[in-house]
Protein backbone atom coordinates (compact mmCIF):
# COMPACT_ATOMS: atom_id res chain seq x y z
CA UNK A 1 0.00 0.00 0.00
CA UNK A 2 1.43 3.29 -0.90
CA UNK A 3 0.49 5.22 2.33
CA UNK A 4 1.37 8.68 0.72
CA UNK A 5 -0.84 8.29 -2.32
CA UNK A 6 -3.83 7.18 -0.01
CA UNK A 7 -3.04 10.74 2.20
CA UNK A 8 -2.76 12.13 -1.06
CA UNK A 9 -6.28 11.37 -2.28
CA UNK A 10 -7.53 11.53 1.31
CA UNK A 11 -7.04 15.08 1.39
CA UNK A 12 -8.66 15.65 -1.48
CA UNK A 13 -11.71 14.27 0.19
CA UNK A 14 -11.43 10.31 -0.89
CA UNK A 15 -12.91 8.73 1.62
CA UNK A 16 -12.22 5.43 0.16
CA UNK A 17 -8.53 6.62 0.25
CA UNK A 18 -9.41 7.45 3.82
CA UNK A 19 -10.51 4.21 5.10
CA UNK A 20 -7.48 2.45 3.39
CA UNK A 21 -5.58 3.87 6.21
CA UNK A 22 -7.90 3.28 8.62
CA UNK A 23 -7.80 -0.78 8.05
CA UNK A 24 -3.94 0.15 8.19
CA UNK A 25 -3.84 1.65 11.64
CA UNK A 26 -7.14 0.63 13.03
CA UNK A 27 -5.42 -1.92 15.21
CA UNK A 28 -2.61 0.18 16.46
CA UNK A 29 -4.79 2.81 17.50
CA UNK A 30 -7.43 0.79 18.88
CA UNK A 31 -4.65 -1.08 20.83
CA UNK A 32 -3.08 2.38 22.04
CA UNK A 33 -7.19 3.54 23.54
CA UNK A 34 -7.52 0.15 24.94
CA UNK A 35 -4.51 0.42 27.00
CA UNK A 36 -4.72 3.73 28.27
CA UNK A 37 -8.33 3.43 29.02
CA UNK A 38 -8.53 0.23 30.12
CA UNK A 39 -11.90 -0.90 29.16
CA UNK A 40 -13.44 -1.72 25.41
CA UNK A 41 -15.86 0.65 24.89
CA UNK A 42 -14.38 3.60 25.76
CA UNK A 43 -11.69 2.25 23.65
CA UNK A 44 -13.64 2.22 20.96
CA UNK A 45 -14.48 5.34 20.69
CA UNK A 46 -11.66 7.25 21.35
CA UNK A 47 -10.88 4.91 18.25
CA UNK A 48 -13.62 6.07 16.05
CA UNK A 49 -13.30 9.44 17.51
CA UNK A 50 -9.60 9.26 16.61
CA UNK A 51 -10.04 8.68 12.91
CA UNK A 52 -13.08 11.06 12.32
CA UNK A 53 -11.23 14.21 13.61
CA UNK A 54 -7.84 12.91 11.84
CA UNK A 55 -10.37 12.86 8.56
CA UNK A 56 -11.28 16.17 9.19
CA UNK A 57 -8.14 17.27 9.99
CA UNK A 58 -5.79 15.58 7.37
CA UNK A 59 -5.05 18.44 5.30
CA UNK A 60 -3.05 19.57 7.95
CA UNK A 61 -0.88 16.96 7.76
CA UNK A 62 2.45 18.34 6.08
CA UNK A 63 4.41 15.58 5.91
CA UNK A 64 6.97 13.22 8.25
CA UNK A 65 5.67 10.29 10.29
CA UNK A 66 1.81 9.81 10.10
CA UNK A 67 1.93 7.50 12.50
CA UNK A 68 3.33 10.09 15.03
CA UNK A 69 0.72 11.94 13.47
CA UNK A 70 -2.39 9.76 13.90
CA UNK A 71 -1.17 8.70 17.24
CA UNK A 72 -0.99 12.54 18.44
CA UNK A 73 -4.79 12.47 17.69
CA UNK A 74 -5.48 9.31 19.11
CA UNK A 75 -3.92 10.75 23.04
CA UNK A 76 -5.93 13.77 22.16
CA UNK A 77 -9.23 11.94 22.13
CA UNK A 78 -7.95 9.17 24.98
CA UNK A 79 -7.67 12.40 26.98
CA UNK A 80 -10.95 13.52 26.49
CA UNK A 81 -12.35 10.18 26.94
CA UNK A 82 -10.89 10.24 30.16
CA UNK A 83 -11.98 13.08 30.97
CA UNK A 84 -15.71 12.14 30.20
CA UNK A 85 -14.81 9.24 32.39
CA UNK A 86 -13.74 11.49 35.05
CA UNK A 87 -16.87 13.55 34.86
CA UNK A 88 -19.50 11.00 34.44
CA UNK A 89 -18.02 7.72 35.98
CA UNK A 90 -19.61 4.78 34.02
CA UNK A 91 -19.61 1.20 34.25
CA UNK A 92 -19.72 -0.83 30.86
CA UNK A 93 -22.73 -3.36 30.67
CA UNK A 94 -21.75 -5.04 28.30
CA UNK A 95 -18.63 -5.35 29.99
CA UNK A 96 -20.70 -7.45 32.85
CA UNK A 97 -21.91 -9.47 29.78
CA UNK A 98 -20.61 -12.63 28.59
CA UNK A 99 -20.70 -13.08 24.76
CA UNK A 100 -21.07 -16.46 23.78
CA UNK A 101 -18.95 -15.52 20.75
CA UNK A 102 -16.75 -13.19 22.64
CA UNK A 103 -16.27 -14.88 25.95
CA UNK A 104 -12.86 -12.94 26.32
CA UNK A 105 -12.65 -9.64 25.22
CA UNK A 106 -9.71 -7.92 24.60
CA UNK A 107 -8.14 -11.27 23.73
CA UNK A 108 -6.41 -11.87 20.07
CA UNK A 109 -7.96 -15.40 19.55
CA UNK A 110 -6.22 -15.72 16.26
CA UNK A 111 -2.98 -18.00 17.47
CA UNK A 112 -3.90 -21.37 18.94
CA UNK A 113 -3.51 -22.39 22.61
CA UNK A 114 -4.59 -24.17 25.23
CA UNK A 115 -6.64 -23.28 27.90
CA UNK A 116 -4.15 -23.03 30.77
CA UNK A 117 -2.49 -20.80 27.77
CA UNK A 118 -5.47 -18.91 26.93
CA UNK A 119 -6.06 -18.17 30.74
CA UNK A 120 -2.89 -17.32 31.81
CA UNK A 121 -2.79 -14.60 29.24
CA UNK A 122 -6.04 -13.20 30.31
CA UNK A 123 -4.35 -12.99 33.64
CA UNK A 124 -1.33 -11.36 32.57
CA UNK A 125 -3.53 -8.96 30.24
CA UNK A 126 -5.25 -8.20 33.75
CA UNK A 127 -2.33 -7.63 35.79
CA UNK A 128 -0.62 -5.18 33.04
CA UNK A 129 -3.82 -3.29 32.67
CA UNK A 130 -3.52 -3.09 36.78
CA UNK A 131 0.10 -2.09 36.56
CA UNK A 132 -0.68 1.07 33.87
CA UNK A 133 -3.93 1.86 35.79
CA UNK A 134 -1.14 3.36 38.79
CA UNK A 135 0.42 5.62 36.32
CA UNK A 136 -0.40 9.26 35.68
CA UNK A 137 -1.93 9.15 32.24
CA UNK A 138 0.30 11.14 30.58
CA UNK A 139 3.65 8.86 31.93
CA UNK A 140 0.92 5.99 30.92
CA UNK A 141 0.50 7.30 27.37
CA UNK A 142 4.48 7.95 27.09
CA UNK A 143 5.23 3.84 28.02
CA UNK A 144 2.33 3.24 25.84
CA UNK A 145 4.12 4.91 22.84
CA UNK A 146 7.66 3.96 23.60
CA UNK A 147 7.01 0.33 24.41
CA UNK A 148 4.55 -0.95 22.95
CA UNK A 149 4.10 0.97 19.83
CA UNK A 150 7.77 1.74 19.24
CA UNK A 151 7.42 5.05 18.47
CA UNK A 152 11.21 7.40 18.88
CA UNK A 153 11.83 9.93 21.72
CA UNK A 154 11.17 12.34 19.02
CA UNK A 155 8.26 10.67 17.78
CA UNK A 156 6.71 10.34 21.04
CA UNK A 157 7.51 13.91 21.74
CA UNK A 158 5.15 15.33 18.71
CA UNK A 159 2.68 13.40 19.52
CA UNK A 160 2.13 14.37 22.74
CA UNK A 161 3.13 17.92 22.15
CA UNK A 162 6.49 18.14 24.37
CA UNK A 163 9.78 17.92 24.12
CA UNK A 164 12.45 14.83 24.62
CA UNK A 165 13.49 15.70 27.78
CA UNK A 166 10.25 15.53 29.04
CA UNK A 167 9.67 12.23 27.48
CA UNK A 168 12.51 10.33 29.28
CA UNK A 169 11.49 11.77 32.17
CA UNK A 170 8.03 10.64 32.29
CA UNK A 171 9.28 7.12 30.65
CA UNK A 172 11.55 6.80 33.20
CA UNK A 173 9.35 6.94 35.64
CA UNK A 174 6.91 5.16 34.07
CA UNK A 175 8.96 2.17 33.92
CA UNK A 176 10.09 2.35 37.18
CA UNK A 177 6.63 2.50 38.44
CA UNK A 178 5.24 -0.29 36.47
CA UNK A 179 8.77 -2.41 37.65
CA UNK A 180 7.82 -1.66 41.38
CA UNK A 181 4.28 -2.72 40.89
CA UNK A 182 4.93 -5.86 38.99
CA UNK A 183 7.44 -6.52 41.45
CA UNK A 184 5.67 -6.47 44.07
CA UNK A 185 2.13 -8.23 42.58
CA UNK A 186 4.12 -10.96 41.47
CA UNK A 187 2.17 -13.27 42.05
CA UNK A 188 -0.62 -12.16 40.12
CA UNK A 189 1.68 -12.68 37.20
CA UNK A 190 1.74 -16.44 35.85
CA UNK A 191 4.21 -18.74 36.61
CA UNK A 192 5.52 -18.80 33.16
CA UNK A 193 5.74 -14.88 33.16
CA UNK A 194 7.76 -14.47 36.75
CA UNK A 195 10.52 -12.90 37.18
CA UNK A 196 13.50 -15.51 37.75
CA UNK A 197 16.16 -15.19 40.01
CA UNK A 198 16.86 -12.98 43.29
CA UNK A 199 13.94 -10.55 43.95
CA UNK A 200 13.71 -6.93 44.47
CA UNK B 1 30.68 14.69 40.06
CA UNK B 2 30.16 10.77 40.31
CA UNK B 3 32.73 10.77 43.81
CA UNK B 4 30.76 13.03 45.23
CA UNK B 5 27.80 10.90 45.27
CA UNK B 6 27.24 9.74 48.37
CA UNK B 7 27.15 5.64 48.78
CA UNK B 8 23.98 5.53 49.67
CA UNK B 9 22.55 7.75 46.92
CA UNK B 10 24.13 6.45 44.73
CA UNK B 11 21.57 3.07 44.45
CA UNK B 12 19.01 6.45 43.89
CA UNK B 13 21.36 7.69 41.13
CA UNK B 14 21.68 4.19 39.32
CA UNK B 15 17.98 3.53 39.71
CA UNK B 16 17.18 6.59 38.14
CA UNK B 17 19.01 6.05 34.95
CA UNK B 18 18.30 2.58 34.40
CA UNK B 19 15.60 3.34 31.75
CA UNK B 20 17.98 5.53 29.89
CA UNK B 21 21.14 2.76 30.26
CA UNK B 22 18.20 0.62 28.54
CA UNK B 23 17.37 2.46 25.50
CA UNK B 24 21.27 3.65 25.59
CA UNK B 25 20.26 7.13 25.90
CA UNK B 26 23.28 7.79 28.88
CA UNK B 27 26.32 10.08 28.29
CA UNK B 28 29.31 8.00 27.84
CA UNK B 29 30.74 9.03 31.73
CA UNK B 30 27.62 8.42 33.16
CA UNK B 31 27.19 5.13 31.35
CA UNK B 32 30.88 3.57 32.30
CA UNK B 33 30.24 4.86 35.89
CA UNK B 34 26.88 2.58 36.21
CA UNK B 35 28.28 0.19 34.60
CA UNK B 36 30.81 -0.31 37.06
CA UNK B 37 28.26 0.17 39.75
CA UNK B 38 26.33 -2.24 38.65
CA UNK B 39 29.43 -4.60 38.27
CA UNK B 40 29.73 -4.08 42.08
CA UNK B 41 26.07 -4.12 43.39
CA UNK B 42 23.93 -6.87 43.22
CA UNK B 43 20.97 -5.19 44.28
CA UNK B 44 21.30 -2.34 41.46
CA UNK B 45 21.75 -5.56 39.25
CA UNK B 46 18.49 -6.84 40.49
CA UNK B 47 16.64 -3.77 39.60
CA UNK B 48 17.93 -3.78 36.02
CA UNK B 49 16.79 -7.14 35.40
CA UNK B 50 12.90 -6.36 37.14
CA UNK B 51 12.84 -3.51 34.74
CA UNK B 52 13.73 -5.60 31.22
CA UNK B 53 11.11 -8.10 32.94
CA UNK B 54 8.51 -5.60 33.52
CA UNK B 55 9.08 -4.39 29.88
CA UNK B 56 9.03 -7.58 28.60
CA UNK B 57 5.81 -8.22 29.84
CA UNK B 58 4.65 -5.54 28.49
CA UNK B 59 5.04 -6.45 25.41
CA UNK B 60 4.06 -9.54 25.17
CA UNK B 61 0.79 -8.88 26.96
CA UNK B 62 -1.67 -10.23 24.17
CA UNK B 63 -2.88 -7.81 21.73
CA UNK B 64 -6.99 -6.50 22.58
CA UNK B 65 -9.04 -7.56 19.78
CA UNK B 66 -11.54 -4.98 18.38
CA UNK B 67 -14.38 -6.48 16.67
CA UNK B 68 -15.97 -3.58 14.94
CA UNK B 69 -14.10 -1.51 11.88
CA UNK B 70 -13.95 2.20 12.57
CA UNK B 71 -13.84 2.95 8.53
CA UNK B 72 -15.51 6.22 7.94
CA UNK B 73 -19.06 6.10 6.09
CA UNK B 74 -19.96 8.69 3.40
CA UNK B 75 -22.97 10.64 4.99
CA UNK B 76 -20.87 11.27 7.62
CA UNK B 77 -18.69 13.42 5.47
CA UNK B 78 -21.51 14.43 2.99
CA UNK B 79 -22.17 17.85 4.37
CA UNK B 80 -18.40 18.95 4.57
CA UNK B 81 -18.48 21.10 1.33
CA UNK B 82 -21.33 23.30 2.41
CA UNK B 83 -19.70 23.86 5.90
CA UNK B 84 -16.31 24.70 4.02
CA UNK B 85 -18.28 26.85 1.35
CA UNK B 86 -20.12 28.30 4.41
CA UNK B 87 -17.15 29.07 6.36
CA UNK B 88 -14.88 30.05 3.76
CA UNK B 89 -17.93 32.76 2.74
CA UNK B 90 -18.40 34.13 6.12
CA UNK B 91 -14.11 34.28 6.98
CA UNK B 92 -13.67 36.47 3.42
CA UNK B 93 -16.57 38.53 4.38
CA UNK B 94 -14.89 39.40 7.67
CA UNK B 95 -12.14 39.67 6.07
CA UNK B 96 -13.47 42.46 3.48
CA UNK B 97 -15.47 44.23 6.05
CA UNK B 98 -12.50 44.66 8.28
CA UNK B 99 -10.20 45.93 5.56
CA UNK B 100 -13.05 48.47 4.78
CA UNK B 101 -13.25 49.48 8.15
CA UNK B 102 -9.80 50.32 8.45
CA UNK B 103 -9.41 51.88 5.09
CA UNK B 104 -12.71 54.60 5.81
CA UNK B 105 -11.39 55.24 9.26
CA UNK B 106 -8.18 55.99 8.27
CA UNK B 107 -9.06 58.27 5.23
CA UNK B 108 -11.43 59.51 7.54
CA UNK B 109 -8.39 60.68 10.16
CA UNK B 110 -6.40 61.65 7.43
CA UNK B 111 -9.17 63.82 6.38
CA UNK B 112 -9.57 65.46 10.05
CA UNK B 113 -5.52 66.11 10.08
CA UNK B 114 -5.41 67.54 7.30
CA UNK B 115 -8.59 69.90 7.23
CA UNK B 116 -6.93 72.89 9.69
CA UNK B 117 -6.31 75.92 6.96
CA UNK B 118 -3.24 77.30 6.54
CA UNK B 119 -3.27 81.17 7.15
CA UNK B 120 -4.39 81.62 3.22
CA UNK B 121 -7.81 80.43 4.01
CA UNK B 122 -7.99 83.83 5.78
CA UNK B 123 -6.37 86.00 3.13
CA UNK B 124 -8.84 84.92 0.62
CA UNK B 125 -11.93 87.11 1.88
CA UNK B 126 -9.21 89.96 2.07
CA UNK B 127 -8.40 89.03 -1.23
CA UNK B 128 -11.75 89.38 -2.45
CA UNK B 129 -11.98 92.50 -0.62
CA UNK B 130 -8.68 93.90 -2.49
CA UNK B 131 -10.78 93.76 -5.70
CA UNK B 132 -13.13 96.67 -4.37
CA UNK B 133 -9.76 98.65 -3.49
CA UNK B 134 -8.34 100.38 -6.54
CA UNK B 135 -5.13 100.40 -4.64
CA UNK B 136 -5.42 96.33 -3.77
CA UNK B 137 -5.23 95.53 -7.50
CA UNK B 138 -1.45 95.66 -8.13
CA UNK B 139 -1.49 93.17 -5.00
CA UNK B 140 -3.08 90.07 -5.60
CA UNK B 141 -3.99 87.11 -3.05
CA UNK B 142 -1.67 85.07 -5.05
CA UNK B 143 0.88 87.26 -6.84
CA UNK B 144 2.85 85.26 -10.01
CA UNK B 145 5.24 88.08 -10.22
CA UNK B 146 7.59 89.49 -7.52
CA UNK B 147 6.96 93.54 -7.07
CA UNK B 148 9.46 95.57 -5.92
CA UNK B 149 10.12 94.45 -2.40
CA UNK B 150 10.29 97.40 -0.77
CA UNK B 151 7.00 98.79 -1.92
CA UNK B 152 5.42 95.24 -2.03
CA UNK B 153 5.01 94.66 1.50
CA UNK B 154 3.38 98.02 2.22
CA UNK B 155 1.33 97.94 -0.32
CA UNK B 156 -0.34 95.05 0.73
CA UNK B 157 -0.43 95.91 4.36
CA UNK B 158 -2.11 99.17 2.86
CA UNK B 159 -4.54 96.82 0.87
CA UNK B 160 -5.26 94.98 3.55
CA UNK B 161 -6.38 97.70 6.28
CA UNK B 162 -9.68 98.04 4.09
CA UNK B 163 -10.00 95.02 4.04
CA UNK B 164 -9.46 94.27 7.67
CA UNK B 165 -11.33 97.43 8.48
CA UNK B 166 -13.99 98.26 5.84
CA UNK B 167 -15.35 95.43 4.75
CA UNK B 168 -17.09 92.40 6.80
CA UNK B 169 -15.39 89.87 6.85
CA UNK B 170 -16.12 86.90 5.31
CA UNK B 171 -15.13 83.15 6.94
CA UNK B 172 -13.77 80.95 4.32
CA UNK B 173 -16.12 77.92 3.77
CA UNK B 174 -16.00 75.59 6.23
CA UNK B 175 -14.62 78.18 9.32
CA UNK B 176 -16.74 79.85 11.63
CA UNK B 177 -17.65 83.50 12.06
CA UNK B 178 -14.26 85.36 13.08
CA UNK B 179 -13.33 86.12 16.77
CA UNK B 180 -15.27 88.70 18.19
CA UNK B 181 -11.99 90.69 18.04
CA UNK B 182 -12.69 91.62 14.34
CA UNK B 183 -15.69 93.54 14.13
CA UNK B 184 -17.51 93.75 10.84
CA UNK B 185 -17.78 97.50 10.84
CA UNK B 186 -15.64 100.08 11.50
CA UNK B 187 -11.90 101.18 11.82
CA UNK B 188 -11.98 98.28 14.21
CA UNK B 189 -9.65 95.15 13.08
CA UNK B 190 -7.88 93.23 15.11
CA UNK B 191 -5.83 94.67 18.00
CA UNK B 192 -2.56 95.19 18.02
CA UNK B 193 -0.37 92.67 18.96
CA UNK B 194 2.51 95.12 20.28
CA UNK B 195 2.23 98.25 20.74
CA UNK B 196 4.98 99.41 18.05
CA UNK B 197 2.40 97.93 15.73
CA UNK B 198 -0.14 100.05 17.18
CA UNK B 199 2.38 102.76 16.52
CA UNK B 200 3.40 101.60 12.58
CA UNK B 201 -0.34 101.23 12.14
CA UNK B 202 -1.17 104.61 12.95
CA UNK B 203 1.77 106.08 11.09
CA UNK B 204 1.22 104.43 7.75
CA UNK B 205 -2.63 104.99 7.64
CA UNK B 206 -2.07 108.56 7.74
CA UNK B 207 0.32 108.00 5.08
CA UNK B 208 -1.74 105.91 2.54
CA UNK B 209 -4.38 108.35 1.19
CA UNK B 210 -6.55 104.76 0.85
CA UNK B 211 -5.75 104.07 4.27
CA UNK B 212 -9.08 104.99 6.30
CA UNK B 213 -7.96 103.96 9.38
CA UNK B 214 -6.65 106.35 10.45
CA UNK B 215 -7.82 105.94 14.32
CA UNK B 216 -7.37 102.38 13.75
CA UNK B 217 -4.65 100.88 16.14
CA UNK B 218 -4.60 98.02 14.10
CA UNK B 219 -4.34 98.66 10.51
CA UNK B 220 -1.90 99.13 8.01
CA UNK B 221 0.95 97.74 10.21
CA UNK B 222 3.33 97.48 7.59
CA UNK B 223 3.87 100.72 6.24
CA UNK B 224 6.16 102.74 7.90
CA UNK B 225 9.68 103.12 6.72
CA UNK B 226 11.20 101.62 9.56
CA UNK B 227 9.77 98.06 8.91
CA UNK B 228 12.57 96.16 7.29
CA UNK B 229 12.15 95.26 3.26
CA UNK B 230 10.67 91.86 2.65
CA UNK B 231 13.68 90.15 0.80
CA UNK B 232 12.67 90.11 -3.10
CA UNK B 233 12.89 86.34 -2.91
CA UNK B 234 9.76 86.17 -1.13
CA UNK B 235 6.60 86.66 -2.61
CA UNK B 236 4.57 89.51 -0.90
CA UNK B 237 1.81 87.42 0.15
CA UNK B 238 3.62 84.81 1.30
CA UNK B 239 5.41 86.76 4.08
CA UNK B 240 3.70 89.71 5.28
CA UNK B 241 4.52 91.62 7.80
CA UNK B 242 5.17 90.98 11.37
CA UNK B 243 1.96 92.53 12.50
CA UNK B 244 0.02 91.25 9.79
CA UNK B 245 1.17 88.02 10.36
CA UNK B 246 0.15 88.68 13.95
CA UNK B 247 -3.16 89.58 12.82
CA UNK B 248 -3.57 86.64 10.43
CA UNK B 249 -2.12 84.72 13.48
CA UNK B 250 -4.68 86.03 15.66
CA UNK B 251 -7.31 85.39 13.25
CA UNK B 252 -6.03 82.38 12.32
CA UNK B 253 -5.20 80.83 15.16
CA UNK B 254 -8.99 80.12 16.46
CA UNK B 255 -8.80 77.65 13.16
CA UNK B 256 -7.95 74.75 14.24
CA UNK B 257 -11.29 75.05 16.20
CA UNK B 258 -13.08 76.46 13.37
CA UNK B 259 -12.17 73.28 11.41
CA UNK B 260 -14.56 71.56 12.43
CA UNK B 261 -18.02 71.77 11.19
CA UNK B 262 -20.17 72.74 14.26
CA UNK B 263 -22.75 72.26 12.31
CA UNK B 264 -23.49 68.91 12.33
CA UNK B 265 -22.46 66.81 15.25
CA UNK B 266 -19.42 64.16 14.82
CA UNK B 267 -21.05 61.18 16.04
CA UNK B 268 -23.48 61.56 13.20
CA UNK B 269 -21.71 62.31 10.20
CA UNK B 270 -21.92 60.45 7.30
CA UNK B 271 -18.39 59.06 7.16
CA UNK B 272 -18.72 57.92 10.89
CA UNK B 273 -22.50 55.83 9.85
CA UNK B 274 -20.41 54.29 7.46
CA UNK B 275 -17.96 53.60 10.16
CA UNK B 276 -20.65 51.87 12.41
CA UNK B 277 -21.77 50.06 9.61
CA UNK B 278 -19.20 48.49 8.58
CA UNK B 279 -17.95 47.74 12.11
CA UNK B 280 -21.14 45.71 13.09
CA UNK B 281 -21.30 43.36 9.67
CA UNK B 282 -17.48 42.57 10.88
CA UNK B 283 -18.46 41.72 13.96
CA UNK B 284 -21.37 39.98 12.70
CA UNK B 285 -19.23 37.90 9.86
CA UNK B 286 -16.37 37.33 12.54
CA UNK B 287 -18.66 36.08 14.81
CA UNK B 288 -20.53 33.79 12.05
CA UNK B 289 -16.97 32.54 11.00
CA UNK B 290 -16.20 31.44 14.78
CA UNK B 291 -19.24 29.29 15.04
CA UNK B 292 -18.97 27.70 11.85
CA UNK B 293 -15.33 26.99 12.60
CA UNK B 294 -16.61 25.61 15.85
CA UNK B 295 -18.98 23.15 14.20
CA UNK B 296 -16.35 22.30 11.61
CA UNK B 297 -13.96 21.01 14.44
Amino acid sequence: MDEQAFIRAAQNGDVAAFNQIVRAYQTQVYRTAYRVLGEQASAEDATQDAFVSAFKHIRAYRGGSFKAWLLRIVTNACYDQLRVKQRRPTASLDAMLIDPDNPAPGIDHAAPESPQDFAERQELNSTIQAGLATLPPDQRMTLILVDIEGLSYEQVAQAMQTNIGTVKSRLSRARLALRDFLVKQAELVPAQYRLKGERV
Amino acid sequence: MFGRIMPAELHTWVDERLSDYIDNQLAPGERARLEKHLSECAHCRTNLDAMRWSLTLLKQAPVPATRRSFALSVPATAPRPQATFAFAFARLATVVAALALVAVVGIDLFARYNAVPAPVPMMAPMAAEKSNAPTSVAIAPVPTTAPPPTSAPRAASASSAPALSAAPVVPAPGLAAPTPSLPATGLGGAPPSTASDAAKAQTSSARQPNSVATTTPSATPTGTPTLPPTPSSVPPTETPAPTMVAQVRETVTPLPLLSTNENTPAVFSPVRLVEIGLLFVAIFFATLTFLLWRQRS
